[in-house]
Parts: structure tokens; C-alpha cells; sequence
């Protein structure tokens, strides 16, 4: 196992999460030692993209974009004659 | 929307009909104060000339002294009319006066939009100029009438990503404290067809039927929630009103020249608004901001088509404001003005450079009027003279400069040239050059009367209502006032050179190569000298040159020759951040907002994770941030078609290899705009080796940390 390779995809799935919004404890910690683990052990896929999979997977769900707008109720300008 | 509009008070119909009996009354005595002095005046310098006018350069010298004399004398009565009203407790026509406190607190409220408009403008400050006023607003209690959008108009990708992550860290903030949603909204538009009125418009024809009424703000705007509530209420309770300006104050000074600004708008300010709401009344002007409108009538009369004509008077009109309180008094809507709604507050610019930058545009929307001004229908003669009134406003510096023009070929032809004793043709008698000192110098003496007696009043204003300690004490104030005296007298020559080039510039519809303007704060030496060296040789030229004439010519081209040839040297030393500093702390040039404390420019400063997320690279955030990737992709195009996608495609793939640094702009904007683009990027760039571009960058990122944990911690132990 290369270290350097597995502290680069802790290191990520950390700051992923972080930025997510999951707080940082030591159970987190511990699922993201697992998931380095794991991705390094296999040898079908890139273990930075396992990885980044299962850090997605761990998160809840998206919370909805907020909307930017309210619904539009269409009105007109009219215009001044000069 | 809310239809409990309060019935017509009797008080508010006989007003109607009132103010404009009063507004006739107060333009008749303004008008012959103005043309009575300005006429003796003249005939003082007619007396003065050697040929009492009857040459040609003569005869244009008192046409150009009565035009500038005009306009100064307008300048100088109005001062005396507000000062005159502030004496006797304030204008009884005026808007706030028709009600009792009382009467005006039970009005009830309805829905009112706030908007800012903003264009490539400094995005934390803006923004957390919007939070000051939401918390403001939320602490009247009255929150629930109020919706706040910001309507961009940015182009630059890198700008409005900031925008966006800035609006949405807003809502965070304001929902920490509340158990409902903000409602803030963010609203960016693709094409910025007819720029500011234009960007208004476009809200007006989405959301404008949600809504009685539109406050706009400017970019730097600050306003207190009470001030708000006041102005719908009155707009509540004077149905005939269309739009309620209010006078905003300068605030958040730092350079020596924005404090200068900041001072004289705080002290000679209330004088000058008073007196032009006074003349004004029901038919004021709009000045964008600050002010809040009546959006049915608005809808209804104010759309701005583009002007016919040719050169400058063809196409989108830049000075949207005064056409639109036009219109709306050609509609039928009442304008008002009113200088006693306290806490609106606005910002200067920081620096000389800055204020010429901006009035360049300016200069070029005012004089667009005069089309309007002479051919719009219907339109009122108060806002016809509004409208000259904005165009004076900067053809006066060409006017001084002709001026100057004139007397130096005057004094040339009268040193060089032998005497003509008969100038005009058919002439029986000889006519012998004469020269008055004494009425030379009795003009002067009603000139600067002109100049500083308005500056005077409002000294004796602040003295005589025991206001002094709010400015430093009177011998402070006073010697304030001296060091503003001397400021804008050094600024007013440079000031009428720019002008006089922009004016012409506009006229002839050219646009000459300026140099760029300064937003870091403080002006540097190169850039000043390039600003200003060909001004400072030319008053080099005209000094040696009037020297070599007539020595007393000399010393009367002086006081505009000095500070033009020290221009350079004058913008640098205006624009330093430390001079204003160091006046401040000696309690010179100081406003009663700083004497006092401001809750809202306090609010400012308040923690916020808004400065340290607007000084990253907004588009790096955009790919590498889950949560702000999520959110960008969420505000960008849905996928586009398809060949537009095999060109993203193309394009997103040399982004990923490359990356962030070697994106031209156009690119970085396309790419921003689409949602599969930013969506992809962002998956690519999670997966990117360490020693890849994007891999280097997301390492730094990390080593960064989170700003919006960081940013609040930071601004919290600031």
C-alpha cells in the first residue's frame, strides 16, 4: 500500500465531507479509514474513484437548490412617447 | 396583494391641490432673485470691460459670465431658502408634514419590493449592505411586507459565481437567526439590453404585479428599517405620489477626498435638499436610488424607449431617472423630495480618479437630456428644468473654460494689438477704453459671496441648533469648513478641465482613451501623471503665457493655473487613505454619523463569512466545493443543444487537462453557464492526480480549509 496514495484519498473524502456539510467526529474519521481501505484493496477500478463513490454514497441525500426566484407573474412595460 | 390602502385624508386632498399654488409662488421669487441678480451682476462686468461689451469678445465674455452667473446665483438662493425653512422647523408642504407622528406610525404597510441592482460591483459590501438593512427591517418588526432581490447584471463569470455563493452564504446567515426561509432573491440577466433601467425592467415585467411598491438601492445604499416603513407609509397615505426620493448621506469615508465629499454632503447637504425640495415640492427629481416607487403608474408610463435621433442622442438613454420622474409627473404622479428622512445613507468615491470615471457616464447621460428636454411631449417645465439643471451640471465647466478663453484673448488683443477706438462698424464717436478696478473688485467680492455664503449658513445652521459637538465642536467645525473651503477650490479647476473634455467628448460622440480606473484605494503616481500631465502643461503654458502679458493677469489666472499644474501631485495626496485617518483621529472633517456611531455601518463590520468567500477564485470554488458546485450547477443552464454540447464537451475536456489558470475568460464564462459542464468538472477534478493543474489546486483548496467556518471565526475574533 502506498502511503502517499492512501493519505491523498483521505484526505479527500475528509474535506469532501467537511464541505458537504457532515461534521468531522471520530466516527466519521473512522468510516473514512475504512473506505481508503477498502478502495486501495481492490484492483478493478482507480482507487480514488472507489473511494470518492463511497464518499458520495455516505452522504444524505442533495438538498434541493434554493429557488433563486419566486414564480414569475408576467407583466408589461409600457412606453413613454418622446 | 394587500388592498387596505387608507382613504384619501381631506388634509392630503386640499395639500394636493395647495403645493402647487405654494410650488408657483416659491419658482416666481427663486426666478427673479436669480434674474436680478445675475442681471446686475452683468451690468457690473459690462462696466468693468474696457469696451463695456461692444466687441465681440466683450459681448461673449457677459454671455458666458451670465450663464455661469445664473447658475451660480440659483445655487446660492436655494441654500438661503433651505437655510431659511431648516430655521423655522422645516417645510410645512412638504410630504412629512401633512400628518401627525402618530397618524403616519398606524398607517398600515403593504407589499414592497427592495431592490439592488448591481453591475461588477464589490460583491461582500454590497451584500452585507442588503443583510444591514434586512436586520434593520426584521428589527422594526415589519419583515413579513418586505421581498429583497439582487438583480445582476454582471458579465464577468468570476464576478457573478461570487455573487451567487455570496447570496446563498447571505440566506444561510439570515436563516441562522429565524425560523423561516429569507426571502432573498438572486435574479441574473443573460443580456444587458438598456443597462440599469433596463435591469429594472426586467424585474418589473417578472415579478412587478407581486408588488405595490419598489424600493431600489444602490450598490453601496444603506437605509434604516424605520426610514423604509416611513416611506411606505407615506407612499400609504398619498396615493398621488408615484415616487418618494429621499436625500441620502455620504458614509464610510476613509480617503482624504471621500472624507472631504462626506463632509461637505453632511453639512451643506440638509441646506441645499431643503431648498430644492422647497421649489420643487410635488414635481422633483428621481435620483435612482434611495427613493422608493410606485410600480403600477411606473409600469404603466415608464418604459424607456430608445432616443431617435443622431450621435448622442441615438440609442439607450444612460440617465434613466430623471426621464422616468418625467414621466411620471406627465402621467400625473406627484415627485417628491424629502430631506428629512433621516438614515439613507450612501457611499462616495474614494477617489478623485474614481468621481471623473463615474462622471464621464454621467456627464454623457445628462447632456442626452437636452433631447428630451426640448423635444419630449407633454413632459412638465419643472422636470424640462430638471433636466437642464442635470445638463448645467457639467456644460458649466465648459462654459468656465470658454470664459477663461475669452478674457485671455481679451488681455492679449488689449497688450498686443494697438487700441481700437472704433470697434464697432459705423461707429461716429471714439470710444476710450476704461478700467475700474474698484468694480473689478466689488464683482469678485459678489461672486465669492455667491461661493461661500452657502457654506456659511450651514456653519451657522449647525451653531445655532447646538448641533456643534456632533461635528467636533465649533472651533473644529470652522476650521473643517476652511480645510474644505481650500479643497474644493484646488478640485474645482481640475474638475472643470475633465468635465469640459467630457462634454465634448459626448457632444461628438467620441470616446477618447482615459486611463483606467482606480479601485484599490489610493492613486498612484504614474497613473496620476498620466492622468493629468497634459492639463498641467497646458495651465503651465497659459500661466507663463499670462505672465509674459500682463503681470496682474498673471496673478488673477492663478487660483485656476496652481491647481491644475499640481493635478498629479493632488490626486495622489486626495486619494490617501492615511491623511483622512489622521484627520479623523484630530476630529477634522468628521460627520455626526461618526461622532455618534452608526448601527448601520456598524452592521457592516459585523461577523460574516462573506469577505473571506469573495476572495477566492469564484470559478475554482465552483468546480472543486460540492456545495457551491451544487448550487452553481443548480442556477446554470439546463444542457444546451447538441452541438453547442460537443463544443462544451471539447472545451470542459481542455479545462480538465489545463486548468483553471489557462481558461480564457469567454471559456471560463460558457463553462459556468452550463450545468453538465460544471457538474462533469466537478466529478473530474475530484478524481484528478495530485500532480495534475486541478490536482495541485484541490490540495491548496484543502490546505485551506472551510470559509464558511473560517471566515465567521476569523471576523468573530476580529
Amino acid at each position: 500500500m502506498n502511503a502517499h496514495d492512501s493519505q491523498i484519498i483521505l484526505q479527500r473524502i475528509l474535506a469532501y465531507w467537511q464541505w458537504s456539510g457532515l461534521p468531522l467526529d471520530r466516527d466519521s474519521e473512522l468510516r473514512a479509514l475504512a473506505i481508503t481501505r477498502q478502495a486501495l484493496q481492490q484492483h478493478q477500478l482507480p482507487a480514488l474513484e472507489v473511494a470518492l463513490q463511497a464518499t458520495r454514497a455516505a452522504l444524505p441525500a442533495d438538498a434541493a437548490t434554493p429557488l433563486a426566484n419566486p414564480p414569475l407573474r408576467r407583466g408589461s412595460l409600457r412606453y413613454g412617447a418622446y | 396583494m394587500n388592498s387596505q390602502l387608507p382613504e384619501l385624508l381631506p388634509d392630503a386632498a386640499s395639500a394636493h391641490d395647495n403645493w402647487r399654488v405654494s410650488a408657483r409662488c416659491r419658482r416666481l421669487l427663486l426666478l427673479m432673485l436669480v434674474l436680478g441678480q445675475t442681471l446686475a451682476a452683468t451690468w457690473l462686468l459690462l462696466a468693468v470691460l474696457p469696451y463695456h461689451g461692444r466687441t465681440w469678445v466683450e459681448a461673449g465674455i457677459a454671455v458666458l459670465f451670465a450663464l455661469l452667473f445664473t447658475w451660480l446665483s440659483l445655487g446660492f438662493w436655494i441654500a438661503l431658502f433651505g437655510f431659511v425653512l431648516r430655521r423655522c422647523g422645516g417645510d410645512q408642504r412638504s410630504l412629512l408634514h401633512r400628518q401627525s407622528a402618530a397618524a403616519l406610525a398606524t398607517t398600515p404597510l403593504d407589499r414592497t419590493a427592495v431592490v439592488m441592482p448591481i453591475y461588477h460591483e464589490p460583491v461582500a459590501r454590497s451584500l452585507l449592505g442588503l443583510k444591514a438593512i434586512y436586520r434593520s427591517l426584521e428589527a422594526s418588526g415589519t419583515l413579513q411586507h418586505f421581498d429583497f432581490y439582487i438583480l445582476s447584471d454582471s458579465r464577468d463569470a468570476d464576478i457573478w459565481l461570487k455573487e451567487q455563493t455570496a447570496w446563498q452564504a447571505l440566506r444561510t446567515e439570515l436563516s441562522s437567526e429565524s425560523a423561516t426561509q429569507p426571502r432573498l432573491f438572486y435574479r441574473r440577466r443573460r443580456l444587458n439590453l438598456k443597462h440599469k433601467s433596463g435591469n429594472i425592467a426586467d424585474f418589473l415585467r417578472r415579478w412587478g404585479h407581486e408588488y405595490r411598491y419598489m424600493l431600489v438601492l444602490d450598490a453601496d445604499s444603506l437605509m434604516g428599517g424605520e426610514t423604509i416603513v416611513q416611506m411606505v407609509r407615506l407612499m400609504q397615505r398619498h396615493p398621488r405620489v408615484g415616487i418618494l426620493q429621499s436625500s441620502p448621506r455620504l458614509l464610510n469615508a476613509q480617503s482624504l477626498f471621500a472624507r472631504i465629499q462626506q463632509f461637505a454632503n453632511q453639512l451643506y447637504g440638509p441646506l441645499f435638499t431643503t431648498g430644492l425640495a422647497a421649489v420643487q415640492l410635488g414635481e422633483a427629481a428621481f435620483w435612482g436610488h434611495n427613493a422608493i416607487v410606485r410600480i403600477a403608474p411606473f409600469m404603466q408610463h415608464c418604459g424607456l424607449r430608445r432616443l431617435p435621433g443622431r450621435g448622442l442622442f441615438k440609442g439607450a438613454i444612460l440617465s434613466h431617472d430623471f426621464v422616468e420622474a418625467a414621466y411620471m409627473g406627465r402621467a400625473g404622479q406627484e415627485v417628491w423630495l424629502e430631506p428629512e428622512l433621516h438614515a439613507s445613507y450612501e457611499e462616495s468615491p474614494p477617489t478623485l480618479s474614481d468621481e471623473l470615471t463615474r462622471d464621464r457616464r454621467w456627464a454623457k447621460g445628462n447632456l442626452q437630456h437636452l433631447w428630451l428636454m426640448l423635444f419630449g411631449r407633454r413632459l412638465k417645465l419643472a422636470h424640462r428644468l430638471a433636466f437642464l439643471n442635470g445638463i448645467m451640471g457639467y456644460l458649466a465647466s465648459p462654459l468656465w473654460f470658454g470664459f477663461l478663453l475669452l478674457t485671455t484673448v481679451e488681455v492679449a488683443r488689449l497688450v498686443l494689438w494697438p487700441i481700437n477706438y472704433f470697434p464697432q462698424p459705423n461707429q461716429l464717436f471714439p470710444l476710450w477704453p476704461e478700467w475700474h478696478p474698484s468694480r473689478a473688485l466689488t464683482l469678485i467680492g459678489i461672486t465669492l459671496t455667491l461661493l461661500f455664503v452657502p457654506k456659511l449658513l450651514a456653519l451657522a445652521d449647525v451653531l445655532i441648533s447646538g448641533q456643534r459637538r456632533r461635528y467636533g465642536g465649533a472651533l473644529r467645525l470652522s476650521l473643517s469648513v476652511l480645510i474644505e473651503s481650500l479643497a474644493s477650490a484646488l478640485l474645482a479647476p481640475i474638475r472643470m478641465l475633465s468635465h469640459s473634455r467630457y462634454v465634448i467628448e459626448a457632444l461628438f460622440n467620441i470616446n477618447l482613451r482615459w486611463a483606467g480606473q482606480n479601485r484599490s484605494g489610493e492613486t498612484s503616481w504614474l497613473a496620476a501623471i498620466v492622468d493629468q500631465g497634459i492639463g498641467s502643461l497646458l495651465a503651465l503654458g497659459w500661466a507663463a503665457f499670462a505672465l509674459w502679458l500682463q503681470p496682474m493677469f498673471f496673478l488673477w489666472s492663478l487660483p485656476v493655473a496652481i491647481p491644475l499644474v499640481l493635478a498629479a501631485p493632488l490626486f495622489v495626496l486626495f486619494s490617501r487613505i492615511g491623511i483622512g485617518g489622521w484627520l479623523r483621529e484630530h476630529s477634522l472633517l468628521l460627520s455626526p454619523d461618526e461622532q455618534q456611531g452608526n448601527a448601520l455601518s456598524d452592521a457592516l463590520n459585523q461577523p460574516s463569512s462573506l469577505p473571506v468567500l469573495c476572495e477566492r477564485d469564484a470559478f475554482v470554488e465552483a468546480v472543486i466545493h460540492p456545495a457551491t458546485n451544487r448550487l452553481q450547477a443548480g442556477l446554470a443552464h439546463a444542457p444546451r443543444a447538441r452541438r453547442q454540447q460537443q463544443e462544451l464537451q471539447l472545451l470542459r475536456q481542455r479545462c480538465l487537462e489545463l486548468g483553471p489558470d489557462q481558461l480564457e475568460r469567454a471559456h471560463k464564462q460558457l463553462l459556468a453557464e452550463d450545468a453538465d459542464a460544471l457538474r462533469w468538472l466537478h466529478q473530474q477534478v475530484w478524481l484528478s492526480p495530485p500532480d495534475s493543474p486541478w490536482g495541485r489546486c484541490l490540495a491548496a483548496r484543502i490546505a485551506d480549509g472551510d470559509d464558511r467556518h473560517d471566515g465567521v471565526q476569523a471576523a468573530s475574533h476580529s
